[in-house]
């Protein structure tokens, strides 16, 4: 009877350590991997993604003092972050793996490369610079330092500066990374045949299937359809496909193609392709479009809607701790697609007081005060937008209903022509919003 | 009179004190295989030998545990049972684990199936007889050691077209590791002392005592390192 007691001390005595460990080792949630859905999750890729994280969690779980395993698995999620697109979960997760790492190690090299990717992923373009340049400090030739100095000047629209940073990264490394930021900084500055140029040389440089080569694709297409070469431009993205059939980014690049040849529908099929691989907001905004064109009113409010609801999740609860993402610039656009113009002017001014030289930001503030009838305040601000002379056949496209909105016809008309000249596939939506500028004149 | 260095009774001594120097638990696997060219009889094998690898020599907490098990009542046909049990246990959530279903965390399973081990030493010092609770308790500690073997499958990953065959193949291994252990600890001891009358205070306490003292020293090695 006694040994019984006591057998019943023993195992209740288990169970209560139990509860203690379980309390005091409750597992870090950010480790967690999040399942793919539809067509990502059936690839070999995800497998091997799989077995690769799931490796690296349990060498952190087992040993939180694995610096090497926390840096990889910090990586891995970048990674999974820009397939997946779950950009929310995944940009936190690794960034609190950085961060454990930067808190002993203050100046870990690696540590703060990551950091600066992911800040630069949130968007968090001001809070990415002492990070890239404390690198810098540590490693001043090391390529990938550059590249992320490249890009926070280019946010930050400090153009100078980027293109300085970016020669550099060239210098050192010439690679796809280097290629395709140098392409980007060309098409600023309107040079879209240079731009086309160095995505060329990025695509050539990449591995055929790779995520970032087909990124590179993809971007190449995009510049042939700003150009109006819709035949290369399709070209790229049927190459995509095929190198990688679940990248979702060159569906959405079929789908824009099928538009500008006036096939609506099939457009409209090639965005649910894309949606059923990855849940980006901007194909869900390319839709709304669509609807509107296709006179699907009530498809084209609720899509709206929707565009706003995926860009809030982004910022979830986590923007209030400076850890989410700042997608403002795009929720500008997603409202104003919902015709809130008030909140759009809202998001427009949040993005533009974080970066105000940023050509984009100034491009999204006039387009809000052009919409509000401030037309005056959009003049000041699509003039900002058009210094570097990009030839961005929207933002040209806009600034000259602009122009012509301030009474500046001939400027407004050359910039409308200009635009058209260069890409005469130019979206139904901006032409409608030009015939409705001339009937109120 | 003469005194030897080594007596049959501080064999086992030994045998535990060689455990604390190699208390590092070995959780890397790697396999360096091209499964897409193996047939399955290959891949079969290649995860036979590493269930069985995770228990000898790599496994020492569940060496210890088996050892903890056989130690009550060292006949071969009870403690086979218990082991069985033991192994229908782990094999459920394994097989859980690796499906999904359940995501163990090594960071509470691996000090938990430490506590197991010291349950299962202290049990041995305060009980005599074999209970028929025993039998639940081992599989209760079954389905912790399980979760565990789980992160091994995990680190070393499953090949893609031949899944079940790796987890069964796996499992046999890890069967197979148990049965060596109890077979090893039979013919060392229980065999030639189980019927002795000093045998509970010479063999079965000090060494149950040894292997709860290991057990806590990894207890607060991983919950607190």
């Amino acid at each position: 009877m006694k040994k019984n007691y006591i057998y019943f001390i023993l195992l209740f005595s288990f169970f209560a350590f139990t509860l203690l460990i379980v309390r005091y080792r409750k597992p870090d949630v950010t480790y967690e991997l999040q399942m793919r859905q539809g067509m990502l999750a059936s690839s070999s890729e995800w497998i091997n993604t799989k077995a690769a994280i799931d490796g690296l969690i349990y060498k952190v779980r087992t040993n939180p003092s694995d610096k090497r395993s926390i840096l990889a698995l910090g990586m891995a999620y970048i990674q999974e972050s820009r397939i997946s697109g779950n950009h929310a979960y995944y940009d936190n997760a690794s960034l609190n793996l950085f961060e454990k790492i930067l808190k002993d190690e203050p100046e870990n090299f690696e540590a703060l490369i990551g950091k600066a990717t992911v800040l630069l992923s949130q968007h968090h373009f001001t809070d990415a610079l002492p990070v890239a340049e404390l690198a810098k400090k540590i490693s001043p030739h090391s390529a990938t330092v550059y590249g992320l100095l490249t890009d926070v000047y280019v946010e930050t629209g400090n153009y100078k500066k980027a293109i300085e940073m970016a020669d550099k990264m060239t210098a050192t490394r010439p690679d796809i990374r280097s290629y395709s930021r140098i392409s980007y900084l060309r098409e600023i500055f309107g040079d879209y045949k240079g731009a086309i140029d160095a995505m060329k040389m990025a695509v050539d440089a990449g591995y055929p299937g790779m995520e970032q080569t087909e990124w590179s694709r993809q971007q190449l297409g995009h510049l042939f359809e700003n150009t109006g070469d819709l035949q290369n431009a399709e070209f790229c993205y049927d190459q995509s496909i095929y190198f990688r059939p679940s990248f979702s980014w060159a569906y959405a690049g079929k789908a824009r193609i099928a538009k500008a040849k006036g096939n609506y529908f099939q457009a409209i099929e090639f965005l649910k392709q894309a949606q059923g691989l990855l849940k980006d907001f901007s194909f869900q905004q390319e839709l709304t479009e669509l609807y509107r064109i296709t006179n699907q009113p009530i498809k084209a409010a609720v899509s709206a809607r929707e565009t706003i609801t995926l860009l809030g999740g982004l910022q979830g609860n986590e923007s209030e701790k400076n850890h989410g993402h700042y997608a403002d610039k795009e929720l500008a656009y997603a409202c104003l697609d919902s015709y809130d113009y008030m909140e759009a002017y809202k998001h427009a001014l949040i993005e533009y007081n974080r970066r105000p030289d940023n050509i984009e930001t100034n491009q999204v503030l006039a387009w809000v005060n052009f919409k509000l009838g401030s037309y005056e305040k959009a003049n000041n601000y699509i003039d900002v937008a058009l210094r570097t002379h990009s030839k961005n056949p929207m933002l040209n496209y806009q600034a000259g209903l602009i122009k012509n909105s301030v009474g500046k016809q001939a400027e407004g008309n050359k910039l409308i022509k200009q635009s058209l000249t260069l890409n005469p596939y130019i979206s139904p939506m901006l032409r409608w919003e030009t015939k409705k500028l001339i009937a109120s004149k | 009179m003469k005194r030897n260095f080594i007596s049959i009774k501080s064999l086992p001594y030994l045998l535990i004190a060689s455990f604390l120097l190699l208390s590092v638990p070995v959780i890397a696997h790697t396999l360096p295989y091209d499964f897409k060219s193996m047939s399955s009889g290959g891949i079969g094998w290649v995860y036979l030998k590493m269930g069985f690898s995770h228990i000898i020599p790599l496994g020492f907490d569940h060496i210890l545990f088996i050892l903890g098990v056989f130690l009550l009542k060292p006949n071969l046909k009870t403690v086979i049972w218990q082991a069985t049990t033991f192994t229908i246990a782990h094999s459920i959530t394994l097989g859980l684990a690796i499906y999904g279903f359940i995501r163990p965390q090594p960071a509470i399973i691996e000090p938990v199936i430490a506590l197991s081990i010291i349950f299962i030493g202290i049990e041995n010092i305060i009980t005599k007889d074999l209970k028929w609770w025993r039998l639940l308790v081992i599989f209760l500690f079954g389905l912790i050691h399980g979760c565990g073997f789980a992160g091994v499958l995990a680190q070393a990953g499953l090949p893609e077209n031949d899944f079940l065959l790796g987890l069964v193949s796996f499992n046999v291994g890890v069967e197979a590791g148990q049965i060596t252990v109890i077979l090893i600890a039979y013919f060392a001891f229980g065999k030639w002392f189980a019927d002795k009358s000093w045998y509970r205070k010479g063999i079965t306490i000090p060494v149950s005592l040894c292997i709860s003292l290991i057990a806590f020293y990894w207890t607060i090695e991983r919950v607190f390192y």
